[in-house]
């Protein structure tokens, strides 16, 4: 203890220290206290609301749980559009340090094309004043777990170099976040794309199936509370509402056959050199739609490529002139008023006048023939115009009219699809002179391919119309029973299915290119000219072929309508016709009826 | 009173059996003392210098183990909140769960079992022993500058690694300086010159060192803890507040022009007034700590359940442990922690008035300053009352130098409360001093030494005689307390 040595003089005599200053320390130390007590009582009361929200804000996380969009199915469960797991990326560009650099290193992990790239380097180098910035929306699963674990190593680094108090690694990733999105996908490609319609980016359905039945895909959201920390990690769910995933819709459509029919129609839009085509096969007894097929054909994941025009559904969204086909209104109408007999017979002259002001007051038959004497029958194998304009006059123009409507032109059908359109059915009162001359025969007037083909389906029905229809079921509802009404009797539809019949199979019927080897085809064929801006082309036709088949108990009726081409409905229309229908007779196992 | 006679020999129960026999007595005269006051109509009474009398719990404990039980509240208390605010953060580091409260714990086993030596040590080694401490902790302090040696944290140097322990030389320091002072002013007269009796004294040297911790190691906490230790001793040692203001006010306003001048520096001191203008940068710690006080409300969100510990809040388990705490447990957390430092505030100032030499009384003093002053601010701080300084909140926030120096500061303090004599270095042949006990300290005779006012030290019996003025010989009535002295004079 040498070394301690007792510093300075002998102790002094001042034993205590002033009270009074000792007070005054405590005084002081327990003002102080109070103080700082006061202090935070202020804040754990007054401010605790204030506060509160604070850490709300910060601490907790109302994350979306998103519903897995329905599938869409055809007939068989095929798929034709799903959700196909995939990670949304996004950024904060003002917490980049190198933002360029980044996106870079992104666009080489996700192996982004040249543009894609250029666009991401803009979209981080210049962000929008809130900050936010997608970096790679719906990335498949396999991709984005490449750029996922890539943030995981940076944010590890990063850690290291912070404990090292080391530089962080400058093209860092850990500015990015994700979530997990759905990526719609249409495993058939384009079959039946533009039924099928399409999702924008946020999977809302914008056309077609998935925009009509977008709510019962959609499913709702569930939502969940979450605690997490400062970097975004979840620590802890508050609260969970669980999402309800939506339900699948399954289509009437046959996809195999829709493929079929769609490159059918594909291959005679090229070699006939023509705008469009549209087939449609239906179940007369259901009303099913088992093909609603349009060329040329879109793709439903690269929607918006595809012009405004190209993803319509012309079956059901657009109207044309029907030309022949348009007949059966005007002698199913007769023989069911009994205002003619199928052997009734006609003195029918070459042309028939209405006015003498124009032209087209003045109509006749696509070949040019002599005066001739036809029945009833004879007229509609033969597709007489003058013959058809007789039995209309017989009719009359108002009871014309009536069996228009009754057949269920002028208004839609009622199809289960968005955007369907009635047709033009001019009212009988408003008809020009030469108006019978035209209306009867499929000019001047427009409908839809979808109305005529439930007329004709409701021929092969035994006179009853069932509202055609696409959706089979959605989710695990009962399939609904479609409208019905009878619009003629049996016995007419049969004696109108002996004639059309004879379109396909008389010498002289308009329809022979139509016939299926074994089956017996029922049909009609229909060439009208096409309009283009209102003005009729000269040599360019619509030309369609509607039929059914097997003639005696139809099982389906076909649709073709080809577009703007040069050839008549029995030339252009009729063979396509018989491939589809023939295609389809196999696959769902008809048995023939016919004689070979 | 049966054992009265023997006061020397008294064991505790002893002890206590007087004091409560003297309790009693108190009570008596008391309330005699109240009609007595009543009955004269105008009693004139020094409130603000009334200080508490004994409370049953010191009566019942003895202020010895009053200290001791207020620190192992606060370490004990401590040990959960360190637990609670760590566990978390380093459950997602992936680290051990409680590898901190392990820590902790291992500390505090350490820092008792010093408390316990600190208890027993006579308090003359103590007062030898200071100034040595002083340079060795000066030696450490400046060790930590030399590259090699220190060892970094948050951004600043402060610690030595000893291999088993990273020491942190400041925290000794503040004791040891208090002590060296507390041994200086016990040798000398009330400073009465500026420059002689204080500058060029430990008081300067303390003040010097509280710059250099400041100014050269930005260890704002330590610096301010050493400085304000330094005037709070000088203080108490009966310096003339001229004189005070003379050595304090230069440096004040050099601190103060410091601050105003630099911009950073203005930003950064006044960051506090305004956190919230910038809660990303300069005031996010403590925008999150005033979040994490506010969200918790009266009641708390309950042990271990606070968010903000969880990486929101930085040093949530050291510096602002005391934020964790009342987000956790609400008003409770409060009572807690202020109401242990209070009663600490009251208990050590006692202890010290009550001293037996001037060293223990300034020690005592210097000790309860500096425990709960470090208190105050570290709260202060964290409530945004005053900058944040990183002092951390004494025995509950994490970190072994600050907890063991805390425990051997309130041992030393435990070891005045029962300091039987002075120690025999400093023995005044005084048979009265000998022959009282410490529960039966004549306060008469206290008050009779006491320094009360700046006039005081100009009255010759200060100016180095050796002879105490006799007991009841206080020339001003007014500091005599007629009640209680007559109650003691049984």
């Amino acid at each position: 203890m040498s070394s301690l040595r007792d510093h300075g003089p002998r102790p002094a005599p001042f034993i205590t220290i002033p009270k009074r200053r000792v007070a005054f320390l405590f005084v002081a130390l327990l003002l102080l206290l109070i103080a700082v007590g006061t202090r935070t009582v202020w804040l754990q009361s007054v401010k605790q609301r204030t506060l509160s929200q604070y850490a709300d804000g910060q601490q907790q996380n109302t994350q979306i749980l998103p519903a897995v969009r329905g599938d869409i199915l055809d007939r068989n469960g095929e798929e034709l559009a799903v959700g196909e797991e995939a990670v949304t990326f996004y950024a904060t560009p003002s917490m980049m340090k190198d933002p360029a650099a980044t996106a870079l290193r992104v666009s080489r992990i996700l192996g982004l094309s040249r543009i894609e790239e250029e666009q991401l380097v803009e979209r981080l180098a210049n962000p929008p004043s809130q900050g936010f910035v997608y970096v790679a929306r719906q990335v498949p699963r396999e991709k984005a777990e490449l750029l996922q674990d890539a943030k995981a190593e940076d944010d590890a680094r990063n850690a290291e170099a912070e404990r090292n108090d080391d530089k962080p690694v400058a093209t860092s990733l850990t500015s990015i976040g994700w979530n997990d999105e759905e990526n719609r996908m249409y495993p058939n490609g384009k079959v039946a794309g533009q039924i099928i319609g399409a999702v924008n980016i946020d999977n809302m359905g914008i056309a077609g199936i998935e925009s009509l039945y977008d709510r019962s895909l959609t499913g709702t959201p569930g939502k969940q509370v979450v605690v997490r920390d400062p970097q975004g990690t979840p620590i802890d769910v508050l609260k969970l509402q669980r999402e309800r995933d939506g339900k699948p819709v399954q289509l009437t459509i046959d996809s195999v056959l829709q493929a079929q029919a769609e490159g059918v129609l594909e291959r005679v839009m090229k070699s006939q050199n023509a705008t469009s085509a549209t087939a449609i096969v239906l179940d007369p007894r259901t009303g099913e739609v088992l093909v609603a097929a349009s060329a040329p054909r879109v793709d439903p994941e690269k929607w918006s490529s595809f012009p405004g025009i190209a993803t319509r559904v012309p079956a059901i969204t657009d109207q044309f002139e029907p030309g022949s086909t348009f007949k059966v209104v005007a002698v199913a109408g007769a023989l069911e008023d009994k205002v003619v007999e199928p052997d009734t017979s006609f003195v029918l002259p070459p042309t028939m006048t209405f006015c003498k002001e124009k032209k087209t007051c003045t109509v006749g038959e696509s070949h040019k023939r002599g005066t001739v004497v036809l029945n009833t029958a004879d007229i509609l194998v033969q597709s007489s115009n003058i013959g058809t304009i007789k039995i209309a006059q017989r009719l009359g123009q108002k009871q014309y009219d009536v069996w228009t409507r009754r057949f269920g032109f002028g208004a839609p059908t009622g199809i289960d699809f968005p955007g369907e359109i009635q047709g033009t059915v001019t009212p009988f009162n408003e008809w020009t002179k030469v108006s019978i001359g035209n209306i009867p025969i499929g000019q001047g007037i427009a409908v839809t391919p979808i109305q005529l083909i439930s007329a004709y389906a409701a021929i092969a029905n035994d006179g009853v119309l069932v509202q055609p229809h696409l959706r089979m079921k959605v989710g695990n509802e009962k399939t609904i029973q479609p409208k019905s009404r009878r619009i003629l009797s049996a016995k007419t539809a049969a004696t109108m299915r002996g004639m059309f019949g004879g379109v396909v199979e008389e010498e002289r019927g308009t329809g022979r290119k139509s016939q299926i080897p074994g089956y017996k085809v029922g049909g009609k064929t229909g060439t009208a000219n096409f309009a283009e801006n209102g003005v009729y082309v000269k040599g360019r036709y619509n030309a369609s072929f509607v039929g059914f088949v097997p003639a005696n108990n139809p099982r389906l009726v076909t649709l073709v309508l080809v577009n703007d081409v040069g050839g008549y409905g029995g030339d252009v229309a009729a063979p396509a016709f018989e491939e589809i229908t023939e295609f389809a007779l196999k696959r769902l196992s008809i048995a023939p009826d016919g004689l070979e | 009173m049966s054992a009265s006679n023997s006061p020397m020999m008294a064991g505790a129960a002893t002890r206590r059996a007087q004091r409560d026999d003297r309790r009693k007595a108190d009570a008596a005269a008391s309330a005699r003392a109240a009609t007595k006051a009543a009955a004269k109509a105008a009693p004139v009474a020094p409130i603000a210098l009334e200080l508490p009398k004994v409370s049953p719990v010191t009566a019942a404990l003895g202020r010895r183990r009053l200290v001791v039980l207020v620190a192992l509240t606060l370490y004990v208390f401590g040990l959960v909140m360190v637990a609670s605010a760590s566990s978390g953060e380093e459950l997602l580091r992936g680290n051990y769960q409680w590898a901190l409260l392990q820590k902790q714990a291992i500390y505090g086993f350490v820092g008792l079992c010093a408390m316990w030596v600190a208890m027993r040590m006579p308090l003359d080694l103590v007062r030898r022993l200071a100034r040595p401490m002083v340079w060795i902790c000066v030696a450490l302090v400046v060790a930590v500058m030399i590259p090699g040696v220190g060892v970094d944290g948050n951004g600043a140097t402060r610690w030595i690694n000893l291999g088993f322990f990273q020491l942190q030389p400041s925290e000794p320091l503040k004791l040891a300086v208090i002590a060296m002072i507390a041994a200086h002013l016990s040798r000398t007269a009330p400073p009465v010159h500026w420059m002689r009796d204080f500058v060029r004294s430990p008081g300067g040297v303390g003040l010097g060192l509280a710059g250099v911790l400041v100014g050269v190691q930005s260890d704002l906490g330590s610096g301010l803890v050493v400085g304000a230790s330094t005037v709070v001793l000088y203080v108490l040692a009966g310096t003339r507040w001229d004189v005070l203001w003379r050595t304090i006010g230069p440096a004040l306003a050099l601190v103060i022009l410091s601050i105003v001048t630099e911009d950073y520096r203005r930003q950064r001191f006044f960051a506090f007034v305004d956190p919230w203008a910038n809660p990303e940068a300069g005031g996010y710690q403590l925008v999150q700590a005033l979040i994490a006080i506010g969200s918790g409300g009266p009641f708390g969100v309950g042990l271990g359940h606070s968010v903000q510990k969880i990486t929101f809040l930085p040093e949530a388990h050291t510096d602002m442990i005391f934020a964790i705490t009342v987000e956790e447990l609400g008003f409770f957390g409060v009572i807690m922690v202020l109401g242990s430092f209070s009663v600490l505030a009251a208990v050590g100032t006692r202890i010290a008035m009550r001293a037996r030499t001037r060293f223990s009384a300034l020690l005592a003093a210097g000790i309860t300053a500096m425990v709960v002053g470090q208190a105050a601010v570290n709260i202060a701080g964290v409530t945004g009352v005053m900058p944040l300084t990183g002092i951390p909140l004494p025995l509950v926030s994490y970190g072994g130098s600050s907890l063991i120096m805390t425990l051997v500061s309130l041992g030393l303090l435990a070891n005045i409360a029962t300091e039987r004599r002075p120690p025999r270095s400093f023995t005044i042949e005084q048979p009265e001093v000998e022959a009282f006990d410490i529960d039966d300290y004549d306060e008469d005779f206290e008050d009779a030494h006491a320094f009360d006012d700046e006039d005081d030290h100009t009255s010759p019996e200060h100016d180095g005689t050796d002879e105490p003025a006799p007991a009841g010989a206080g020339r001003r009535g007014r500091n005599r307390r007629a009640p209680r002295t007559g109650a003691r004079r049984r």
